[in-house]
């Protein structure tokens, strides 16, 4: 009886000792080796200013396969470190600029236009930049506090053999609902969804008018008893096994399930769509602002631009590129639509502190109901 | 008939286990699929692994995960078994206090104090990275660890601790050889979801890692913005393969050196009765 | 210390205005924050939170106590190999086990098909996407952290303690219910604060299982400090929700000394 309470002999041996020491050593390796970690890893910023290495923040993968390497291979000394916390989210996005902890941000037009009003933005002398000129001219309009990197139209994806009509419009998804109820998706982000239910009402998508955006509220309330969900990865995913019937997507995700699933259809909306626009935006006083350029200059020189498009698949803005991009891209409709298309499209902007309020007050609302 | 070989309660148990590994089990086949999209089974392939194997991203993020993870581990045990510790014999006031912080650390929703934990040291120009990020992670892990150590310390008798006391023992050896010993489930408990909790978390770790290398789930997280591919299962399980290494060679290091102390324990008891 | 700090500074920050542009704070006093959560929108999604929570937690309480009772009732060696088990799942990341239950449930997945070949349903189960995934989703989730402090509990019961009830003539039940119960219950209880406060303040999976379509208190949370920047407001939130907790929290512990002594 006495053997089972002495006899404890668990399997870890931790004296209290060794647990102090332990606990000590990690106390005191905490700071050192942190610091020996962000040396390893190249964080230079803080340390030595001549070795010109820049931050820039984005998402993984969402560069050129060889791009850094080519970078780093053409101007000596000059590195790019990319760290990927970049996020759709504007509070997010304005703390990494606020924070100057990074150089050059992936950034949309919503976030950059704010960015720019409260002043977290470097100017740009363009003088230095002479790629932009690749750039068609209605993007560069669009985005005028960096260079435009990628940009993607929201509209309808769906599944003309299990729909059994043609659909051309945002009204066609609002009538079909209902016959196809648990079968509609939409995507989960404020901005594309109100923008894209503000197109089927004949509005723009960057209103500020609470009228109009009220309107769309209860439109996407009205909708939603039939919705599957609100998705944001993966979205158009359903369609390919038929669980989706109707989708309101991204143009890059459907041009990748079509390749799956070749009875998918697209469609680009006669009310119109929204879309969003997104580029390398540089924060405020970097320090080693000549490399930014010459990073900025080089990500838009056409073969490194294409290098970029092929890896990521996206829509693309620079014509000259053509040449070096995947024919599945440069002649997909679905990515380079035709300009009738394009005059359709909206960009989404910044749309001052009132509009941003008006549209999460209304898009909490939808979530809430 | 003993409640203990009760069929039902063993069927309950196995279920629940089965629960468990469901999703895991669904991770593993997924991580095989050729389907880029996982619409459906696509035929076998090595590929992901190739591709997660030799992801840049992948491989650091998960290094500076285990990195965190093992340090919050550490740090929130020392916090949590002293301060049950010192607890136990605490006046009654400072007890209620201790209690409140400790409850306080755990409900303060993880989004909310990482936040403010980041514009204080913002305000404060504390350098953000992982050592940022292991405190963060320690200060909400070691209450966890409090309170399994403690809900276990409630149980323990200390008649035995005096009874060791009173035969000559200095309160170091009591400490070492009697409380530690009845601590041990909860300390291991407690260790395991230290380590599992810093090693998942995303908000924390987002908020905190400044321009330093991503812990992984975040990486994770940018990987899926658009698509979930099979290589982010690929991820999963060697993520949990190498874990799960790492663990059991923790395991068979402390095991081992028990082993070798076992007999020198035995005696080290009997010392106890002397002097 | 550095826990404290922060705290103050949500405190005061939830008395705070925000500058919508810059998202800077400003440090005026006033409580609009505080009236404008009292809004009728709020109240119904943290109503909802709550009973979605709370439930959740309970069935985690349950489930997490048969499995923690299996093994503690098991010798050493398998205790040890059981819990790690129980832990491994979990060393996937959050994001891959979360997703694959998405992939699991939906219409068409393997679950759905399962239950329509053995006769469970005419049509499809249509679970995935409203709360009744959000729900399996949070049980999952946390059953570890349930069924860790729960074993630690039972496992301090000396096993001649089952003998002697059953020698004197209990039934199982009875057995379960006057002695392994009461001695299992602050395991049980510190399992559900550990399970049901996180639970409370879930958002991930809300969004990923529930299709983004049941707002809960943690999205609205989440929402403030993530996307919309809108921090007093979020802060006049955290606070209010915490005070209650804190409250609930100290009336529980009050309670616990005097079962330890009966």
């Amino acid at each position: 009886m006495h053997d089972s309470e002495i006899d404890f002999t668990p399997p870890l041996a931790l004296s209290r000792r060794a647990l102090m020491r332990r606990a000590a050593i990690a106390a005191a390796a905490l700071p050192a080796g942190g610091a020996l970690l962000e040396a390893l890893s190249g964080n230079a910023l803080a340390a030595g200013a001549d070795t010109g290495t820049i931050v820039l923040n984005n998402y993984p993968g969402w560069i050129g396969k060889s791009e850094l390497a080519a970078f780093a291979k053409k101007y000596p000394g000059d590195k790019v470190k990319m760290v990927t916390n970049a996020t759709s989210s504007v509070a997010e996005v304005i703390l990494q600029f606020k924070s100057g902890n990074f150089d050059v941000i992936l950034s949309d037009t919503t976030d950059s236009g704010q960015a720019s009003a409260a002043g977290l933005l470097q100017k740009l002398d363009w003088s230095k930049i002479p790629n932009i000129k690749n750039v068609s001219a209605n993007f560069r309009k669009a985005y005028p506090w960096g260079i435009p990197t990628d940009y993607g139209k929201v509209g309808i994806a769906y599944r003309p053999d299990i729909v059994g009509e043609k659909i051309t419009s945002w009204h066609d998804l609002w009538r079909l609902a209902p016959k196809f109820s648990g079968r509609v998706v939409f995507i989960d982000l404020e901005r594309d969804c109100l923008g894209s239910t503000l197109k089927y009402l004949g509005y723009s998508s960057n209103t500020t008018d609470a009228k109009q955006i009220d309107a769309a509220k209860k439109a996407v309330i009205s909708i939603k008893p039939h919705l599957q969900a609100f998705l944001n990865t993966n979205v158009g995913q359903g369609l390919v096994n038929g669980s989706t019937a109707i989708a309101m997507d991204w143009d890059y995700d459907v041009a990748l399930l079509k390749q799956k699933q070749p009875k998918i259809e697209w469609v680009a909306p006669t009310e119109g769509m929204h879309a969003y626009l997104e580029g390398f935006s540089v924060a405020k006083n970097p320090d080693h602002l000549d490399v930014v350029e010459k990073f900025l200059n080089f990500a838009l020189d056409p073969v490194q631009y294409a290098d970029f498009v092929n890896t990521t698949g996206t829509a693309y803005m620079v014509p000259s590129a053509s040449p070096h991009i995947k024919k599945s891209i440069s002649t997909s409709p679905i990515l380079k639509p035709s300009a009738a298309v394009l005059k359709r499209v909206e960009f989404d902007h910044y749309l001052g502190a009132k509009g941003t309020q008006l549209f999460d007050a209304a898009w909490q609302e939808v979530k809430a109901s | 008939m003993s409640i203990r070989r009760h069929p039902v309660s063993a069927l309950l148990a196995f279920a629940v286990l089965a629960f468990l590994w469901l999703p895991l089990l669904a991770v593993v086949v997924n991580s095989f699929n050729r389907d880029t999209l996982m619409a459906g089974w696509g035929g076998a392939t090595g590929h992901w692994y190739n591709l997660a194997a030799n992801d840049h991203d992948v491989r650091e993020g998960l290094k500076t995960t285990l990195i965190i993870a093992f340090a919050s581990a550490l740090v929130s045990l020392a916090v949590g078994i002293s301060g049950a510790l010192w607890w136990r014999r605490a006046p009654r006031r400072a007890q209620a206090v201790y209690d409140g912080l400790v409850y306080a650390r755990i409900i303060v929703p993880e989004v909310v104090f990482a936040t403010a934990l980041f514009f204080l040291f913002v305000h404060f120009k504390f350098r953000l990275g992982l050592p940022a990020i292991i405190i963060g992670h320690s200060v909400w892990n070691s209450a966890y660890a409090t309170l399994i150590i403690q809900a276990r310390m409630v149980g323990l008798d200390p008649s035995v601790e005096e009874a060791a006391a009173d035969l000559g023992a200095t309160p170091w050896r009591v400490f070492r050889r009697v409380t530690l010993h009845s601590l041990m489930p909860a300390i291991i408990a407690a260790g395991l979801l230290a380590f599992t909790f810093s090693f998942d978390d995303v908000v924390t770790s987002y908020f905190l890692q400044g321009t330093a290398q991503s812990p992984l789930p975040i990486v994770l997280f940018g990987l899926i913005r658009f698509r979930l591919t099979p290589e982010v299962n690929a991820i999963g399980v060697l993520v949990m393969l190498l874990t799960v290494g790492l663990m059991s060679l923790a395991v068979t290091m402390f095991a081992t050196a028990g082993r070798l102390g076992r007999s020198e324990k035995r005696a080290g008891f009997l010392d106890m009765y002397r002097r | 210390m550095f826990f404290v700090v922060p705290l103050v500074l949500v405190a005061v920050y939830s008395f705070g205005s925000i500058n919508p542009v810059t998202l800077d704070v400003g440090f005026g006093w006033t409580t609009g924050n505080y009236r404008a959560f009292a809004s009728t929108l709020y109240l119904h999604s943290l109503l909802r939170s709550i009973f979605l929570s709370l439930g959740a937690t309970g069935a985690c309480a349950v489930l997490g106590f048969s499995l923690a009772y299996f093994i503690s009732r098991q010798p050493p060696r398998a205790q040890r190999l059981l819990l790690v088990a129980v832990i491994v799942p979990f060393w996937t990341s959050f994001i891959v086990r979360t997703y694959s239950w998405v992939d699991l449930l939906q219409n068409l997945g393997p679950i759905d098909r399962l239950a329509g070949a053995i006769g469970l349903t005419d049509s499809h189960l249509s679970v995935l996407y409203t709360p009744t995934a959000i729900a399996i989703g949070i049980i999952y989730s946390y059953l570890p952290l349930m069924i860790l402090p729960i074993y630690v509990s039972l496992e301090r019961i000396d096993a001649s303690i089952y003998n002697a009830a059953a020698d004197l003539g209990a039934t199982p039940w009875r057995q379960f219910r006057r002695v392994v119960l009461p001695l299992a219950m602050p395991g049980v209880i510190a399992g559900c604060i550990i399970v049901g406060i996180p639970a409370l303040g879930e958002y991930v999976i809300p969004e990923i299982l529930g299709g983004g379509k049941t707002l809960m208190l943690g999205n609205i949370l989440a929402n403030q400090f993530q996307t919309t920047g809108n921090y007093p407001f979020g802060s006049a939130l955290a606070v209010t929700l915490m005070g209650i907790l804190m409250i609930l929290l100290f009336l529980l512990r009050r309670r616990q000394p005097l079962q330890e002594s009966a």
